[in-house]
C-alpha cells in the first residue's frame, strides 16, 4: 500500500464522519460548515488521482452550496454574528485551495501531466457557470424573501 | 486503490444524504442531504470515468456528469422556490408542519 493509498483512506473515513454529523448536529452552523468539509474532503480524493477539472468543479460546488445553505440558515434561524465568522475562515480557505490548485501544474512540472488521467469535456464549463449563477441568485432572492416575509410574522 | 476510496466515499455521502432526506424535517439538513446526494452521484460518475477502460465509459461518464449538474441546477432552483413559499406564505419553518395543509 502506498502513502497516497494510506491517504485516501484516512480522507475517506475522515469525510463519511463529517458527513454523519453534519446531519446528527444540532447546530445548524455546525452542520452545513460539516456537510462543506465532506464535500471538500471529496474535492482533494479527485486532486489526488490527478482530476484537477473535476476536483475544481467540486470546489465550486461547495463554495456555492455553501453560500445558499449558509444564507438560508442564517435568515432562517437568526445566527448572522457566527456566520460572519465563519464566513470570513471559510472563504480564506476555500481560497487559498483555488491558488494552490492552480499552481499545483507549475509546482509538479511534468509529472502532473502524467497524472491527468481523462481530463474533463469542455462543455462541462458552461453548466457550472449556470449553477453558479443560479445558486448565487437564489440564494440572494431566498435572502432577501425571508427577511420580508420574517418581519411579517414576528 | 485510490479509486475505489473515491468510490467508498461517494456512497458513504449517497447513503448519508438519503438517511438525511427521509429522516429530517429542518429545511437547512434537507438542503445539506440534497447537495451531499449530488456531490455523491458526481464521485459514482467519476469513478465510472476513471475506471473505464474503453471511450464508451468515458463517454457515459461525462454525460451522466453534466446531466446530474444540469438536474441538480433545476432541482436546486424549484427546492429553494418551495422553501421560500413555505417560510414567506405560509410560515412554516418545520417541514413536519407541512401535514397540516392536508386539512
Amino acid at each position: 500500500m502506498m502513502l497516497i493509498d494510506l491517504i485516501g483512506i484516512v480522507l475517506a473515513i475522515f469525510g463519511s464522519g463529517l458527513a454523519v454529523y453534519s446531519l446528527e448536529s444540532t447546530s445548524n452552523v455546525r452542520a452545513v460548515f460539516a456537510a462543506a468539509g465532506a464535500l471538500l474532503v471529496l474535492s482533494i480524493q479527485y486532486w489526488m488521482i490527478g482530476l484537477w477539472p473535476l476536483s475544481l468543479l467540486q470546489l465550486a460546488l461547495v463554495a456555492s452550496d455553501l453560500v445558499v445553505i449558509a444564507l438560508g440558515s442564517s435568515t432562517l434561524y437568526e445566527e448572522v454574528r457566527t456566520w460572519e465568522r465563519g464566513f470570513a475562515t471559510s472563504m480564506a480557505i476555500l481560497s487559498m485551495m483555488i491558488l494552490l490548485l492552480s499552481l499545483l501544474p507549475r509546482v509538479t512540472g511534468k509529472s502532473f501531466t502524467t497524472r491527468i488521467l481523462i481530463p474533463l469535456s469542455p462543455e462541462m464549463a458552461p453548466y457550472l457557470l449556470m449553477h453558479g449563477l443560479l445558486l448565487i441568485t437564489g440564494a440572494l432572492a431566498l435572502a432577501a424573501a425571508l427577511k420580508l416575509g420574517g418581519g411579517d410574522e414576528e | 486503490m485510490i479509486f475505489g476510496v473515491i468510490l467508498f466515499t461517494s456512497i458513504v455521502l449517497l447513503a448519508v444524504a438519503i438517511y438525511g432526506l427521509i429522516s429530517r424535517d429542518n429545511p437547512v439538513k434537507m438542503l445539506i442531504s440534497f447537495q451531499l446526494m449530488t456531490s455523491g452521484g458526481i464521485g459514482i460518475f467519476a469513478a465510472l470515468l476513471i475506471s473505464g477502460k474503453s471511450t464508451f465509459y468515458v463517454q457515459s461518464g461525462q454525460t451522466l456528469g453534466v446531466l446530474l449538474v444540469a438536474t441538480d441546477l433545476t432541482t436546486e432552483a424549484i427546492l429553494l422556490a418551495a422553501l421560500l413559499t413555505m417560510v414567506k406564505k405560509l410560515g412554516i419553518r418545520r417541514l413536519n408542519d407541512l401535514s397540516r395543509l392536508r386539512g
